[in-house]
């Protein structure tokens, strides 16, 4: 009956690692100033599912970190307790250390248990606070969450000989998850009452029991005591008047005994009655009461049996009335029809929330699925030669006489269709848009700034740009260092930003585009700049061989040298020297590299380039000849075709086309590329203008053929590097087509036409 | 791989008793014979069309698509300046693959696998031709038959073959 738990963790860890960073990207978003009740929820929800798995899967110190989070979160979530900026903090704080956790649990890392007393002991006076102001009962609840107490019962399989044994195994499986058996015993009906004591996961619970139980025999019985973090049973706190009957003399739990239970039995309505524990009014002995010699009891149990609906139903909701009833026994036999209503109509709302909630976090888990790169990648190429077969079959049809076979032409049309709308999907697969690393930043620039009290605003562009998968996971760290570089060296605090003359807010903006084949990212801020005098002295004093005649951007590249820093004051966050070194290194590890531009007391500009190893590129696709070429279409301003009127010469030679009210170079593509074919005729083919870094050209092609979305695949992989091509791509019919490097065209057109004139 | 290791360890010792035969693919390029060390080969295929590249030597005849691989055809026949130089559907392409990369040539033919070993692989004299003898491993020689053992990486890799942007390799 032992299940091997550890075959799951790794499930666990991933969906608490996905919760986790939910959870802090809504907190970062939440406007203290008008917090949504729905955010909150949501929030709510991140932190209540792990520690439901984080209690299935017995990691207890993760569970009591999530459960003081999960109170303050519930509270707040509740308008007990406003949301403070020291309240998203202390949950930022927690999700840090749950990260960690997971992380020591993963066997990376280890655990400090001290810190995890001291966020528990943050979070609990976060929340416990306003709770002893305002609320003197429900006060001394969250101290005592954890001490829960549990009880269910369900009926054993039929077939079940060994009814001991089974009790035995299911003892040692909910102890597993922190729960004490505190009593287990059999109803005249064969139904087992179970009682547990000790922190429990009511989901859990379910689930081992289930897994032993007689389908459908499951029954829960009240949580008790009210637990804060909980609305489900919080209502009985409130409403329940302590009693003289519900003051147990001790701490035991009572059971009721098998008399009520065997008479609710027979009845076939399962003898709910017997098993809830009561939420006793919680007093500061912790204890339970259970009435058997109660005085109001009895009836009850009669009222009860006859409100149970003959029919044999049951759920949650009967418990609650003679839960609620129980513990206010002088009203029922006072006024019995009034308590009974109230009664039932409470409970039933009150599990509606959680199950609602259950079935967010459930559908939120199923909408993505982790499968391996290389099947995707293996995807990618097995649809490649799909589509050159359907290619294939297409050029066989196209022989046929189209009337004789309609059927198989209408066929193979199809078979087009749905072979490129599925390279179109498969293909999106590998690329991840951009955010899914800036959706880290903000919360990097939050806590940086706080930490250097400066005053700094994050704004990100171009998070739509999409990049491989491979790529994006590699890039997130020497982005990071970027940025905290920006922020500690860059951006000055808030009162010398003033004396400046700019606002006291800095401002770092993160920018991702497409550019000449490859993927740019800025990372800017306006800061003060970098300092030339003091990086040349800096180097110096390094021993580097520097002199003040190198330029601007020579001195720039100094700071990307091993072991050097200009930080006046080493910091926590930069400054040890051992950065921008390992950037550049990191990012010339995937064949990009990093530029630097910079202005004293206006800002600073480093931009990556990487090279797009898998990214799609919109593209046009042009003829020249037989060939067939793919323009970025980012690079694209308009086409048109020529007429003799357009062509101006210069020397002889017709180089320029007036278009409307600018002359540009034109640039023969059959000329540029040393091409056998294709027209040189202006008047017969297509000029296409483009632009790139403010220069313009028109190209000079046969044709346009089309537009297409197409997958950059590397040309050097197994080729060399071409002049005027940036790389290769798989055209629809499974030919090689080439991609133009427009930057690279546009600077030989001026440089073809400076050598001309 | 094994196999192939063990042969090639043996052979400086100029043929070592019962030393390990390595396997060859033989192809002809006009009246030549040529040998590769099949472990060396990744495929044999028709020859496709392939797209051309801008400023490329005669011989690269461009890139096709090997289920997802822009893979770079070369035809030796060309380099080399021996047979006719025609493609029809019988025209076989040999895809290689050397130092990580993938590469295709043209040759008229694949003739067959033949394993040789070390004593019937002759040293090639010193000659000069389009094919420099820095890449000939040897001659085999196979009754009346002279096989041409070219060391297919190193020509592949070559600055030659210009194929790899940086003839450090």
């Amino acid at each position: 009956m032992t299940v091997d738990m550890s075959q799951f963790y790794q499930v666990f860890f991933e969906e608490a690692a996905e919760h986790l960073a939910n959870m802090e990207q809504m907190l970062l978003d939440i406007d203290l100033d008008s917090i949504d009740d729905e955010e909150m929820n949501a929030i709510f929800r991140a932190a209540h599912s792990i520690k439901g798995s984080a209690g299935t899967f017995g990691f207890q110190d993760l569970a009591q970190v999530t459960h003081e989070l999960e109170t303050l979160l519930d509270r707040v979530r509740k308008h007990e307790v406003v949301m403070t900026t020291a309240m998203v903090d202390a949950s930022l704080e927690a999700g840090d250390l749950l990260r960690d956790l997971v992380a020591a649990h993963r066997g990376e890392g280890s655990a400090d248990l001290q810190r995890v007393a001291e966020v528990c002991a943050t979070l609990q006076r976060l929340y416990g606070n306003d709770a002893a102001a305002e609320d003197a009962q429900a006060a001394p609840l969250p101290e005592r969450a954890l001490q829960k107490s549990f009880s269910f019962s369900f009926a054993l399989p039929p077939a079940c000989a060994d009814a001991a044994g089974v009790i035995e195994n299911m003892s040692a499986e909910l102890e597993m998850l922190g729960a004490k058996v505190v009593d287990v015993s059999m109803d005249a009906a064969g139904r087992l009452q179970c009682v547990l004591g000790g922190t429990v996961d009511a989901a859990a619970v379910r689930d081992i029991v289930e897994f032993i139980a007689h389908p459908g025999s499951y029954a829960e019985g009240a949580e008790a005591p009210v637990a804060a973090g909980d609305d489900t049973w919080g209502l009985f706190a409130d409403d329940a008047a302590p009693s003289p009957a519900a003051e147990p003399a001790d701490e035991s739990w009572g059971l009721f005994a098998p008399e009520p239970a065997t008479g609710a039995a027979s009845d076939d309505s399962f003898g709910l009655f017997a098993d809830p524990v009561a939420p006793a009014p919680v007093k500061a002995d912790e204890s339970f009461g259970f009435f058997d010699q109660a005085p109001g009891v009895p009836d009850l149990a009669q009222a009860l049996q006859a409100s149970a609906s003959p029919d044999g139903s049951y759920g949650f909701f009967e418990p609650l009335p003679a839960a609620s009833a129980d513990v206010t026994p002088v009203p029922v036999s006072q006024m019995p029809a009034e308590p009974a209503p109230v009664a039932a109509v409470k409970p039933a709302e009150a599990p509606r929330a959680p199950a609602a909630r259950a079935a967010k976090a459930g559908s939120g888990g199923d909408t993505s699925i982790r499968v391996g790169v290389d099947k995707v990648d293996q995807i990618i190429n097995l649809v490649g030669e799909l589509v050159i077969t359907q290619a294939m079959l297409a050029s066989a049809a196209s022989k046929l006489d189209p009337v004789e076979f309609e059927r198989l032409m209408n066929g193979v049309q199809q078979l087009e269709r749905n072979t490129r709308d599925l390279q179109e999907s498969v293909m999106s697969i590998r690329m991840l848009p951009m955010s899914t690393v800036f959706s880290r930043f903000p919360r990097v620039v939050r806590d940086l700034s706080q930490k250097l009290g400066k005053q700094v605003r994050l704004v990100t562009t171009g998070e739509s740009t999409e990049l491989d998968k491979g790529l994006i996971e590699r890039i997130a760290d020497p982005l990071t260092h970027l940025i905290r570089n920006s922020l500690d060296h860059g951006i000055e605090t808030p009162d010398l930003r003033e004396a400046r003359g700019k606002p006291r807010e800095g401002t770092i903006t993160l920018k991702a585009s497409h550019q000449s084949g490859n993927i740019v990212i800025e990372v800017g801020d306006d800061g003060a700049g970098l300092n030339r005098d003091r990086i040349l002295s800096k180097a110096r004093e390094r021993g580097f061989a520097v002199s003040d005649a190198m330029s601007d951007s020579e001195v720039w590249a100094l700071i990307f040298e091993a072991g050097f820093s200009t930080a006046e004051q080493i910091t926590e966050v930069s400054g040890r020297g051992v950065g921008m070194d390992v950037v550049k290194k990191n990012i010339a590890a995937m064949g990009g590299r990093v530029d630097i531009e910079s202005m004293t007391g206006v800002g600073t500009r480093m931009t990556v380039r990487l090279p797009l190893t898998l990214a799609i590129l919109d593209g046009m696709s042009v003829a020249v000849g037989a060939d067939t070429y793919i323009v970025p279409l980012n690079y694209v301003v308009e086409s048109l075709q020529p007429t003799a009127a357009m062509i101006k010469s210069v020397a002889g030679q017709p180089r320029l086309v007036q278009v409307r009210n600018e002359y540009l170079n034109i640039l023969t593509l059959k000329e540029a590329l040393g091409l056998h074919d294709g027209t040189t005729d202006l008047e017969r083919g297509i000029l296409v203008v483009l632009e790139s870094d403010g220069d313009k050209i028109a190209l000079f092609v046969d044709e346009l053929v089309g537009q297409h979305q197409v997958v950059i695949k590397s040309l050097e992989a197994n080729y060399r590097k071409v002049v005027g091509i940036s790389g290769a791509t798989i055209m629809g019919d499974g030919h090689v087509g080439l991609i133009l490097d427009v930057p690279a065209l546009v600077s030989s057109a001026r440089g073809t036409f400076a050598a001309a004139a | 791989m094994v196999h192939a290791a063990q042969a090639a360890s043996h052979r400086p010792d100029g043929g070592v008793e019962g030393s390990y035969a390595q396997e060859y693919l033989t192809f002809t390029l006009g009246e030549e014979e040529y040998a590769i060390d099949i472990l060396k080969v990744q495929e044999i295929r028709g020859y496709d069309a392939v797209t051309g590249i801008a400023h490329a030597p005669p011989f690269i005849k461009g890139v096709i698509n090997l289920r997802g691989t822009i893979v770079p055809i070369v035809d030796l026949r060309i380099k080399f300046g021996v047979g006719v130089v025609e493609y029809t559907p019988f025209t076989v392409t040999i895809i290689l693959n050397v130092g990580g990369r993938v590469v295709g040539m043209v040759v008229d033919s694949v003739s067959d696998v033949l394993a040789l070993d070390a004593s019937q692989i002759l040293p090639a004299p010193d000659f000069s031709s389009a094919l420099d003898t820095r890449y000939i491993h040897g001659l085999g020689s196979i009754d009346t038959r002279m096989l041409i053992v070219v060391d297919i990486e190193k020509l592949m890799l070559s600055p030659d073959m210009a194929l790899v942007d940086d003839p450090v390799h």
